[in-house]
């Protein structure tokens, strides 16, 4: 019964945004690259939310996005990708896949609480 | 009559179609029946027979077996199959011969029989085949004559060999002894080997061995001979009766062997093996042969049966294909003729309907058929018909509604409407009735065809109620109305008035928009004249809505025209008030002392942005710069702090407005930015999104303000309160520890910095020495609360510490020294401190009144971040306050003598004074202080033992029981007064005055000036008093108090209240002592 699915190939990135997730009271499941994210959210059919990275081994995190999209079906899972950097070809992909934004990490958690409650809500 | 419809037809063939299902499935099932007798007879009898008939071959087989085993092995189990074989043989035999197949056959029976009378002889060796296998006597008779025959002439013969050698033993030896001896020895060896060639024979039965045996045999018969030869005398006593025994015996041998050779080689030398070969053998192949020839005639009927059922079957499968492919062209007859029948006619009306559907309405269509298809030919031509009405009526309300729009008179509209209806519907007369809310009635508005005026004067005040009569009823319910003739019942009819008339036909149209009813359209026509279908109700209908919207029309357009002409002004007063906010933000945005602007999607800076900005980045190239550069070129921001920015701005301008959220924490706040002539500026930045309506950040709002002054002045706030923290500190221990605190720490650090210079390594009597003595400073500094001493000290401390515990310490001197600079530095604030900022020297401690602290405590606790302008405040204040620091108030300075008063006042048996001061906010520096003390330590100690009456006497003078003291500091022409005055008797005047003159100061007749006689209380020994007291009267008083205030730079002096009198004896007075105005500090 997760509601949010963190995808991060950093332990420290993982376990800080599922950390404090979970300290607030929502459920989180973890995959550490694209492909792990690809069967975790097929096994994981209550997530709402995704925050996702771009850098990954295996499979990078756009290319995931895509897929969920397509071989996985699930158009309405909300996606947000993090980043460090930004890019114009980057943006250009995730508006295709119909994320909902992009955050530059460091991610903080308390600017955006309320934000996610809302989405998984 | 009965006609074919196409219902029927096909009802019809499906019946034919089942019955021909109904004959296949019949026949089929019949030939399936007969089937499966053929296949019982087949399953049921000849198989069970066959398979009985293979277990008896079988069992046979095994009780040969066995019993063959058993003769060879002699094994118990070998015996019990073969006995269990035999009968389950007999048992097998007889089952068959109960089964059916073999029962009614008698060629069959007589087979079996015979194959039963061999099973039975058979069982007649069962017993003597078993006596061969436990008796080999019995069994092998060449075993029996050589135990009887054979064996005992062998015995006697070697018995004789014996005694012959043994006699031999005893004689003496010579060569015709020894010859002897070795023939005897040659036949007894020749004879055993013969014995052995004979047993092996019985053995094995080979002809080598017979062979072997006739070798050996002529050997000893040639060893005999030459026995036989020897002289008679020769041999002994004993050798010549074992000779002639051997000669006898062995001859009789011989024959018995040769006989026993020849029994044992006959055929029948093994019995049980002969049996079986001559007669066991031949009887079993006897039965298996009837066996056979019994099994063949079984497998013969069978394979007969099974040919009789696959020809069954194939007929069978002929008779099915027949009828299936009957049905099959049955089937396909029926359907070409059924679509024939359906289709044509159907391809002419879907022909019909194609032309129909391309506009030819004229086309003519055949209904003639008797079936569904003539029905629908029917329908067909009735729809056409309805179409080219409704296409006629839609082409009259097209034309009609063009018309209608383009009337501006409501009037017109109605009686175009009424027209129409007339040539639709054949009515003569209309008339529209409108609704009038306000009366609640319809009332006549138009008729058709049109009235002079003056002729309808009295019918167009005709009105109906709703509900009332035809056109009531129509309103009300808001529903089409037709009467075919009023004659034959109108149900609306309202009166008598009626009925005169000629019976019409009537039709009410409401005229309805959005359930909104306006009024109702009626007309009357000549009975049979007027037609009204239902197509004509629509057409009804669309006419009224269509009048009504026409109508609503024309009064839309007088409204607009009405508002039009308010519009303009509307729109002028707008835009005056649009320019008077544009021009108000104008001002803002230029007058503001914030920087703001917009950054757009690509973080460009929009062209609209306030003027201030342009003197904080001290640039004017602003319009659509580059946020990243205009704002963060030249900050001590690194990459990663600016790529990190450039990417949350991308990652929120045109984004969800979430976003703004969830990257805010990139956006920095503050940063330091060095301008090109190396000047640095602290820029404080507020981010603000700017949402689209549609929750999209369109822009970012930023706001900069430069706060380079404001931390300056946070920085000093800051520090002064760090060192009002370090006052606080030093004050709270006396002047004495402070001082004796600095010296030891300088001492202790001096040593330290020798210690580390002379030193190369570390020694640890050094590093003992090193950390001691800072232990010492640390433990001091913390004994008097000295924190910031205490901190540095500590971290010093410890690298001792450690370097103290570690076995190699590294001598890292630059840092030792470092750590010890810092030390020494801040114990040299703390000193700095004192001497600066409390005035302190070595000699004396200053006193600085706690009150002080505590307000400037609370002025800079007060201080908030933020508010520059309270902060600028706040500095001043704290400033003044510091400057107070040194300086001490009236209050303070009296404070020790205000409190000893009662003390003393009681001791002089007077009650205690009121003591009044006024200081107009005047301090002085902390050096007058003692001698402003002293000074009025004196005058009041004066005041209260000379001046100030005692109680009696003062309540005798009518004045207050209690004196009151009053002393206050005024400025005055550049220098500070202090006065101080009592309301006691004044000064003792006359008793001065003698003293003087006894004293020789003044000449006898005591004439002396107000001024020189308040001068003389200054001069020594010239107190007034009868007695010393301990508190005043020494003498010595005032003239102490004028060398301590003249030293301090200032004067006392003393003034007269009034102006003296010659005989008066006591003078009110006032003290004044004038101080430079630089030992005081005026406070706010």
């Amino acid at each position: 019964m997760a509601q949010v699915l963190v995808v991060d190939d950093s332990d420290a990135v993982r376990s800080e945004v599922s950390g404090f997730l979970s300290k607030n009271g929502i459920t989180v499941a973890t995959a550490v690259d694209g492909k792990d994210g690809l069967v975790k959210i097929k096994s994981n059919p209550d997530v709402k939310l995704i925050f996702a990275d771009v850098n990954m081994p295996n499979m990078d995190g756009l290319t995931m996005v895509e897929k969920i999209r397509s071989e996985v079906g699930n158009k309405t899972v909300n996606i947000i990708m993090l980043t460090t950097e930004s890019d114009a070809g980057m943006k250009e992909r995730g508006k295709a896949a119909g994320i909902k934004g992009w955050i530059v990490k460091p991610f903080n958690g308390a600017n955006v609480l309320e934000a996610v409650k809302k989405m998984v809500a | 009559m009965f006609t074919f419809t196409i219902r029927k037809k096909i009802l019809l063939s499906f019946g034919i179609l089942v019955l021909l299902l109904v004959a296949v499935g019949f026949i089929s099932h019949q030939s399936l029946e007969s089937n499966k007798d053929k296949l019982s007879i087949l399953v049921n009898d000849i198989q069970p027979a066959m398979e009985q008939s293979f277990k008896i071959v079988d069992e046979l087989d095994r009780a040969s077996a066995s019993l063959g085993f058993y003769l060879l092995s002699k094994e118990e189990n070998n015996k019990k199959a073969y006995l269990n074989n035999m009968v389950k043989l007999s048992e097998s035999v007889k089952t068959l011969g109960q089964m059916p197949v073999v029962k009614k056959d008698p060629a069959t029976l007589a087979l079996l029989k015979n194959v039963e009378e061999g099973v039975t002889h058979l069982q007649g060796y069962k017993d003597k085949m078993l006596g061969y296998a436990t008796d080999d006597a019995k069994n092998l008779p060449a075993m029996k004559f050589a135990g009887t025959e054979v064996n005992p002439r062998a015995q006697s013969v070697l018995q004789s060999l014996q005694e012959m050698m043994l006699s031999e033993s005893s004689e003496k030896a010579s060569d015709e002894r020894r010859k002897l001896l070795f023939d005897i020895y040659s036949l007894r060896t020749n004879f055993s080997n013969a014995m052995n060639e004979l047993r092996l024979f019985l053995a094995f039965r080979n002809e080598s061995q017979k062979t072997n045996l006739k070798t050996y045999l002529e050997l000893a018969d040639n060893d005999l001979t030459r026995l036989n030869k020897y002289d008679p005398n020769v041999l002994t006593f004993e050798q010549q009766p074992a000779l002639e025994n051997i000669n006898k015996v062995f001859k009789e041998w011989r024959v018995a062997t040769d006989k026993l050779v020849k029994i044992h080689g006959a055929e029948d030398w093994r019995q049980d093996a002969y049996v079986i070969r001559k007669e066991l053998s031949p009887l079993v192949i006897q039965i298996q042969e009837r066996l056979n020839t019994l099994v063949k005639g079984q497998q013969n009927a069978s394979i007969q049966s099974s040919q009789q059922l696959t020809s069954q079957v194939q007929k069978t499968q002929n008779t099915v294909g027949g009828l299936i492919v009957l049905g099959l062209v049955s089937a396909l007859l029926i359907g070409w003729i059924l679509s024939r029948a359906i289709t044509r006619p159907i391809n002419v009306l879907k022909d019909n309907a194609y032309q129909l559907s391309h506009g030819k309405l004229d086309l003519v269509i055949d209904t003639s058929r008797k079936d569904e298809l003539g029905s629908l030919s029917q329908s067909f031509a009735d729809m056409r018909d309805s179409i080219k009405k409704k296409i006629e009526d839609l082409r009259v309300l097209n034309v009609t509604g063009e018309l209608m729009t383009s009337l501006h008179d409501p009037l017109k509209v109605l009686e175009h409407a009424l027209r129409v209806m007339q040539e639709q519907t054949r009515v003569e007369w209309g008339s529209v009735y409108l609704y009038h809310k306000e009366r609640d009635h319809l009332e006549v508005a138009s008729y058709f065809p049109p009235r002079e005026q003056d002729q309808d004067t009295q019918r167009s005040a005709r009105t109906f109620k709703l509900g009332e009569g035809a056109a009531g009823t129509a309103a009300k319910e808001g529903q089409i109305v037709y009467i075919e003739d009023t004659s034959k019942g109108d149900p609306y009819s309202t009166g008598p008035n009626d009925r005169t008339l000629e019976p019409r036909a009537i039709i009410c149209v409401p005229m309805v928009d959005a359930d909104q009813m306006f009024g109702v359209m009626n007309f009357s026509g000549k009975v049979g004249e007027v037609t009204f279908s239902d197509s004509d109700r629509e057409f009804a209908e669309t006419i009224s809505r269509m009048a009504v919207v026409s109508f609503k029309n024309i009064q839309m357009l007088h409204v607009i025209e009405e508002q039009n002409r308010t519009l303009e002004q509307k729109v002028e007063e707008r835009t005056a008030q649009l320019r008077q906010k544009t021009n108000d933000i104008n001002n803002m945005m230029q007058n503001m002392h914030q920087g703001i602007f917009t950054i757009l999607p690509g973080g460009k800076i929009h062209p609209e942005y306030s003027a201030y900005l342009e003197s904080i980045v001290e640039s004017k190239a602003i319009a659509n710069a580059s946020v990243m550069d205009l704002m963060f070129n030249g900050s001590e921001l690194g990459g990663n702090a600016l790529s990190q920015i450039s990417a949350a701005l991308d990652a929120v301008l045109g984004e969800d407005a979430m976003m703004f959220d969830f990257n805010r924490h990139c956006l920095v706040k503050e940063f330091t930015k060095t301008m090109p002539d190396g000047r640095s500026k602290i820029m404080e930045l507020d981010w603000d999104p700017i949402l689209s309506e549609s929750d999209v950040i369109e822009k970012l709002m930023v706001t900069v303000r430069d706060v380079t002054d404001l931390r300056g002045l946070q920085a000093e706030a800051e520090k002064q309160k760090w060192e009002l923290d370090v006052i606080g500190q030093i004050l709270s221990v006396s002047t004495d520890k402070f001082l004796s605190f600095l010296k030891d720490a300088y001492r202790f650090s001096d040593e330290n910095e020798q210690l580390i210079n002379a030193s190369s390594e570390a020694s640890a009597d050094v590093v003992s020495t090193l950390f001691r003595n800072m232990h010492t400073i640390k433990g001091n500094a913390r004994t008097y609360g000295f924190v910031a001493i205490t901190d540095v000290s500590h971290a010093a401390e410890s690298t001792y510490d450690a370097m103290r515990k570690s076995e190699v310490a590294a001598w890292d001197k630059e840092k030792m020294l470092a750590e010890l600079s810092a030390t020494r530095s801040l114990i040299q604030t703390y000193e700095s401190i004192y001497t600066g900022k409390l005035s302190g020297n070595t000699a004396a401690g200053t006193f600085v009144e706690q009150g002080l602290l505590d307000k400037l405590k609370q002025i800079l606790d007060g201080i908030s971040d933020q508010d520059g302008k309270n902060l600028q405040q706040a500095l001043k204040d704290v400033k003044a306050v510091t400057n107070a620091i040194g300086t001490e108030s009236m209050e303070s300075m009296l404070d020790a003598i205000v409190r000893s008063m009662p003390d003393m006042a009681q001791k002089l048996g007077k009650p205690a004074p009121h003591v009044v001061i006024e200081d107009h906010n005047i301090r002085f520096n902390a050096d007058i202080a003692q001698v402003i003390k002293n000074v009025f330590t004196h005058s009041f100690r004066n005041a209260m033992d000379h001046g100030l009456e005692s109680a009696e006497e003062r309540v005798a003078h009518g004045k207050p029981d209690f004196g009151t003291i009053k002393v206050e500091v005024i400025e005055e022409n550049e220098q500070v007064v202090l006065t101080m005055t009592d309301d006691g008797r004044g000064l003792a005047v006359k008793k001065l005055k003698e003293k003087a003159i006894k004293n020789g100061l003044i000449d006898a007749k005591g004439e002396i000036s107000s001024h020189d006689l308040g001068e003389l209380i200054f001069q020594s020994g010239m107190s007034t008093a009868d007695n010393v007291s301990d508190i005043s009267g020494r003498g010595v008083g005032m003239d102490a108090i004028r060398k301590f205030v003249e030293s301090a730079g200032g004067k006392v002096e003393i003034r007269f209240n009034q102006e003296p009198v010659q005989d008066s004896e006591f003078l009110s007075f006032t003290s004044r002592i004038t101080l430079p105005v630089a030992c005081t500090k005026k406070v706010a």
